[in-house]
């Protein structure tokens, strides 16, 4: 017997069907709502037919004892006595007595004979009795009396199992409407999961098919279904602006190193060609090697914003006091500044204690102090001054005199690359500002970038870099 | 449809030990004359109205309807002692 690929297909079909989440949690839904319908069922029957049940035994019981009573005070007589008077006015007509002798005769009662029933003492027992030739249920308690006699108590039990037949034919039907609005809930629970799922699926499926622009629709009900669309969002956008990054840099690779490497290409070529002697030659192959230098700083640089990015340093957060970091950069700044004839005036509390990475924070600052001695004329003064500006964070500020940055040009600032006019013509790559706000991100921190002193003909360039004490 | 548990109970019952079921004898015409019997103590001291109630009962026994007639004098014998 072979099957048919269509046939594999359907079951294929019907077991992602019986995987699937929707039917998973329909069918929970569907087991819970039986369940609470049976315990409801027990409940109800509990109360009613085990009630009565247990009104019945407690009758028979208290019936038993009084004659009981009767045998120890008044032996047969006395027993025969009240069996019939309790007979006498039996109006319901429930009652049923049997008193018999050592040989097993019938002495009192209205059943003919003893029935065949356990044999143990005070022993209860479901029997079925003739009445007007119907057999009818009943509830039968045996008790032993001194010299073989016999007492029997007991109830015709029809009421009962009347209540009793009421009851189960309307918990059948019952259950039976509770499983069809199980059934018909867990498809529409279903069918819910399914529409509310279906546009996160149609935007996954867009994206998997090369269409990144797609997002998840948002309804108006703010659900779990809408928060799981709005961080798919948020992750759509990230992943966006991630592969915009990486287009930027490999834009800027490929048109920013190209110039260099092409430089240094011509270089060695004319060398080789017309250099008239060794020393000549000498001299093209050390610019060579200096500008190849600087390429490779450039893919240090790279590679530094690109690990502060990914967080991969988090893991190596350790405590360090900030105070310190920003003497060691003064230090050696300092003497840079004076150098050129620049001023540092530096400003911060004695200890600066937080949490992070303190070579790339050190980097960090560095890359500020560079641009501020880079960029400020001689004679001019840079300020260097950190902070506690609220709870749980920490700022470093670098001002200088330069010639400051348009508010265009400080939107793009911290692009890789991206190199304002004024810039173009002093030594650099672009990539400073870029790694300076790559740090401060891994610090859960910013950079923000204002006028130093606004109206000014040189309003010069204030970085606050904030960061989070608290990794 | 009430009876549906009891069928289901006595349908798995064979025949033959339906038969073998003990019998309920208080419908008898025999009960029926004990029942008289007693009401005759009781009669003397019995408002007219139970004993019309115990002669009706006494009527139907003779004409056979048992039943009817046990529990007419089983309501007198009650209401009769109730009122002793």
């Amino acid at each position: 017997m072979t099957v048919s690929s269509e046939d594999a297909g359907g079951w294929r079909d019907i077991g992602a069907y019986l995987k699937s989440a929707g039917f998973r949690f329909a069918a929970l839904f569907a087991v819970l709502f039986l369940a609470a319908m049976l315990g409801f069922a027990l409940m109800l029957w509990w109360g009613t037919a085990g009630t009565l049940s247990r009104q019945i035994d407690d009758a028979i019981r208290a019936d038993a004892l009084g004659l009981q009573e009767a045998w120890r005070t008044g032996g047969v007589a006395a027993v025969r006595e009240a069996i019939g008077e309790r007979l006498a006015v039996d109006i319901d007509d429930h009652a049923i007595y049997l008193l018999t002798d050592e040989a097993g005769l019938r002495l009192a009662g209205n059943l003919d004979r003893w029935p065949a029933m356990p044999e143990t003492p005070g022993s209860w027992s479901a029997e079925a009795v003739r009445r007007d030739g119907v057999v009818v249920p009943a509830r039968l308690y045996r008790l032993p009396l001194d010299q073989g006699h016999r007492l029997l108590v007991g109830r015709d039990a029809t009421d009962r199992e009347k209540l009793r037949s009421l009851l189960s034919e309307a918990l059948l039907w019952s259950f039976a409407v509770a499983v069809a609005f199980a059934l018909a809930g867990a498809a529409a629970l279903r069918r819910a999961l399914a529409d509310r799922l279906r546009a996160a699926a149609a935007t996954a499926s867009a994206i998997a098919a090369g269409d990144l622009s797609r997002r998840v629709p948002l309804s108006s009900q703010r659900d779990e279904f809408d928060q799981l669309g709005a961080s798919m969002n948020a992750m759509l956008d990230r992943i966006d602006q991630l592969m915009i990054g990486i287009k930027g840099v490999s834009d800027s690779i490929a048109h920013d190193l190209r110039t260099p490497i092409a430089r240094a290409r011509m270089r060695l070529e004319n060398a080789l060609l017309s250099a008239p002697d060794a020393e000549s030659l000498r001299a093209a192959m050390e610019t060579t090697v200096a500008d190849l230098d600087g390429i490779s700083r450039v893919f240090q640089a790279l590679l530094r914003i690109v690990e502060a990015e990914a967080g991969a340093r988090r893991a190596a957060f350790a405590p360090f006091d900030l105070a310190a970091v920003l003497t060691d950069a003064a230090e050696v700044y300092g003497a840079l500044a004076e150098e050129r004839g620049l001023h540092l005036q530096t400003s911060w509390p004695d200890r600066l204690e937080m949490v992070g990475d303190r070579d790339m924070v050190l980097q960090a600052v560095a890359n500020l102090l560079d641009n501020a001695v880079k960029f400020t004329p001689a004679g001019g003064t840079i300020r260097l001054s950190a902070g506690t500006p609220a709870r749980g964070k920490r700022h470093v500020s670098v001002s200088d005199e330069g010639p400051g940055l348009t508010p265009e040009d400080r939107a793009r600032a911290g692009e890789r690359f991206f190199r304002a006019d004024p810039s173009r013509a002093l030594p650099g790559a672009g990539l400073g500002l870029s790694l300076v706000k790559a740090v401060a991100a891994l610090h859960d921190g910013e950079l923000r970038l204002r006028d130093a002193r606004a109206g000014a003909e040189r309003p010069g360039l204030e970085a606050r870099l904030l960061l989070s004490s608290r990794a | 449809m009430p009876w549906v548990a009891a069928l289901l109970l006595f349908a798995s019952m064979p025949a033959w030990a339906q038969q073998a079921a003990p019998r309920l004898i208080s419908d008898s015409p025999e009960y029926c004359a004990e029942l008289a019997a007693r009401f005759v103590a009781l009669e003397p001291e019995a408002p007219a109205h139970l004993r019309l109630l115990a002669d009706e009962g006494r009527q139907l026994c003779a004409e056979g309807q048992t039943r009817g007639g046990i529990a007419k004098l089983r309501r007198a014998l009650k209401e009769a002692q109730r009122g002793e």
